[in-house]
């Protein structure tokens, strides 16, 4: 792990974004793709519990040079070159924390203002830190893809991210696989983003446990969630088409 | 369980008595220092039972296996590390915790129901007591650990990547609140949440084992009736900070400590043709096979697939926090496939190999409290110098190895204070 401080330090280099296919494994995703097909206005909502983004100024440290970007803005980037004619957009709808029960309080006032065709839902991180029950957690995060399925948007979940420096204060290694069991008997997609980038620590990749401010880390840990949720996205529809024929 | 253990019991008269210092019946477990319990070797703590397993032996079953539960409970507490993956909560729905849970109420229940019958009701009650007290200084002893660790990252480390974690450890920017919670086992850091339970479990012990002693299976029903309820009803206690409850629930925990304790008070014997009976420990066979591949099925990519999603969907969440009915199932039928398999004379429980073992769950609570500690020094080696996989095998084998020397250090001492002990009644 040493040896990957020096890896990602050269800030802005293009981290090389691999992880292995289970980890974001895509799902189908019928209401995206059916949206695209008809060349309709599409929504994308992240739902982002955890402040991943710069705007949810938690501790109101994000010092740095620049303003580090989270990784909607990267899904953002990458929809709006797919689809130059502006009519696919994402919004973030940041709800910081919060646990998935509080999320899906107003969760269905979000869904009736954005109307999203696809919802990226990152939750866990404030479950964990407030160690609420698991199963709780299970019912909530269930009943939050149950309402957006209801309101004709597909979901993929995402998990906590990995953070070597607090697991030992609470562990979300629990929520994680709650997560991962109700994604699966729902069928929804899930990206494993704390096994994603345990796999990145592993690896050396990224280096998660550097003391000192890092924008550089932060840009492109999003950045490489960004593209891997963009690749699971189109898989993700892709599979529809293929399932239809 | 250890259904034979009177028959053991009764065949040990053979007990391992001159093992060198790694004796196996009836080390004492004294809190380091404190004299007053090594004085008169009559007043054992609950570990020793005092004078009579010394004589009589005791079952190394339990020992070993709460040694082992130790272990796993120590690997498991160091995150991320590779050994993680050995443990039994990765083949099963159950883990260490209700190993531990069940063999700490068996041996409370035997040790102290014995002295409850010789010193009485009321000087066992304050032993017990007097225990859970000790543990509760010990608990509190890790807290600051705990704290000044947190303290440690919380000035040493500003990612704006972990920005909303590190934000919730500021709860140390109101210490007031937080020590307070503390002080009332409200606020539990996650490695220390058994501590909590047993403390709870064990304080709450002196009318449970009087009333286990009088009427046994009345006791057992009422205590089921409870787990019932806590898991129907959702009692818990409160935690801190928020809504918080308590991970393990002690209000559906107990059932197990005071099962443990049934038995330990002769339930076992009683249940000993039913659990040695083929249909009983084939359907508990049976029912370990399925819970691994059901288990296995949710991390190993080759059996994905292979339970179909709506046993899956009725089968999880397992809950940890109220013993869920699966667990304790799957405990109990560990239980009845290791009773079968090692018999309570079996000769391997007395080769030097498990002796380290063995010892450290004869000085279970010490070993716990001293795992937790290694633990959080585990996690801080691995991220502030080598996080390696070499590393974290050296840490987890030197964790080990710490727990061992430990536990050979206080059945020493236990050894010097019953031999100046014996001098001084001569």
């Amino acid at each position: 792990m040493l040896l990957a401080v020096a890896l990602p330090a050269e800030a802005d280099e293009e981290p090389a974004c691999v992880a292995p296919s289970t980890l974001a494994a895509a799902t189908r995703l019928p209401r995206l793709a059916a949206s695209l097909k008809e060349t309709a206005p599409t929504t994308v909502m992240v739902l982002n519990s955890s402040a991943g983004s710069a705007k949810s100024n938690l501790t109101g440290e994000v010092s740095g040079d620049a303003v580090p970007r989270s990784f909607p803005s990267y899904v953002q980037e990458a929809l709006r070159n797919r689809y130059p004619d502006g009519r696919v957009v994402v919004v973030t709808r940041n709800e910081p924390r919060r646990t998935a029960a509080e999320v899906i309080v107003a969760l269905p006032q979000l869904l009736a203002q954005d109307k999203p065709t696809l919802m990226i839902w990152q939750t866990g991180t404030h479950d964990a830190i407030r160690g609420v029950s698991v199963d709780g957690f299970a019912d909530a995060v269930a009943a939050g893809i149950d309402l957006a399925h209801g309101a004709g948007a597909d979901v993929i979940i995402v998990s906590p991210q990995y953070s070597p420096r607090t697991d030992f204060a609470f562990d979300v290694t629990p929520y994680v696989a709650t997560l991962r069991w109700v994604t699966r008997s729902r069928d929804v997609g899930f990206f494993d983003r704390m096994a994603l980038m345990r796999y990145w620590s592993d690896e050396a990749v990224f280096d998660f446990s550097g003391g000192r401010s890092n924008a550089a880390l932060f840009n492109n840990v999003h950045r490489c969630i960004g593209r891997l949720l963009i690749r699971m996205i189109s898989e993700g529809v892709d599979l529809k088409t293929v399932g239809s024929h | 369980m250890p259904a034979a253990l009177r028959e053991g019991q009764a065949k040990r008269g053979r007990a391992p008595a001159d093992v060198g210092p790694f004796r196996s019946g009836g080390t004492s477990v004294l809190p380091p220092g404190d004299a007053s319990l090594g004085a008169s070797p009559s007043r054992g703590s609950e570990e020793t039972g005092g004078q009579p397993e010394r004589s009589t032996g005791r079952d190394l079953r339990l020992d070993l296996f709460r040694g082992l539960a130790l272990w796993f409970i120590f690997l498991n507490h160091v995150p991320n590390n590779v050994l993680n993956w050995f443990t039994t909560r990765n083949f099963g729905f159950s883990d260490a915790t209700e190993i531990f849970v069940f063999i700490s109420g068996y041996t409370a229940a035997l040790v102290y129901g014995r002295q409850m019958d010789k010193a009485g009701v009321i000087v066992t009650s304050a032993r017990i007591l007097r225990r859970a007290w000790q543990l509760y200084v010990a608990f509190i002893f890790l807290f600051v650990v705990y704290l000044a660790e947190i303290s440690y990252v919380i000035g040493r480390f500003s990612n704006p990547l972990y920005a909303e974690e590190m934000g919730a450890l500021q709860f140390l920017s109101e210490p007031d609140v937080a020590l307070v919670q503390a002080l009332l086992l409200k606020f539990r850091p996650a490695n220390m949440d058994v501590l909590p339970l047993y403390i709870v479990l064990l304080a709450g012990f002196p009318p449970v084992l009087w009333l286990l002693k009088r009427r046994p299976d009345a006791t057992l029903a009422l205590s089921f009736l409870i787990y019932v309820c806590a898991g129907r009803l959702g009692w818990n206690l409160p935690g801190y900070p928020d809504d918080r409850v308590w991970f393990f629930n002690p209000i559906a925990w107990q059932f197990l400590f005071v099962f443990g304790g049934w038995c330990g008070l002769g339930g076992s014997d009683r249940l000993g043709r039913l659990i040695q009976s083929r249909l009983v420990v084939t359907l508990a066979a049976i029912y370990l096979v399925a819970s691994l591949v059901v288990v296995v099925s949710w991390w190993w990519p080759p059996l994905e697939g292979v339970v179909p999603e709506s046993l899956g969907r009725f089968i999880y969440p397992i809950s940890k926090t109220d013993l869920a009915p699966l667990r304790l199932v799957h405990f109990l039928a560990l239980a009845i496939v290791v009773v079968k398999l090692v018999p309570v004379n079996a000769r391997f429980l007395e080769r030097p190999v498990l002796r380290p073992m063995i010892m450290c769950g004869q000085h279970s609570l010490e070993v716990f409290c001293f795992g937790v500690f290694l633990s959080f020094a585990a996690h801080f080696v691995l991220n502030e110098m080598v996080g390696s996989l070499w590393m974290q095998l050296v840490l987890s084998g030197t964790g080990i190895a710490l727990m061992v020397a430990l536990s050979a250090l206080l059945s020493w001492y236990a050894g010097v204070e019953r031999g100046l002990a014996a001098r001084k009644g001569k």
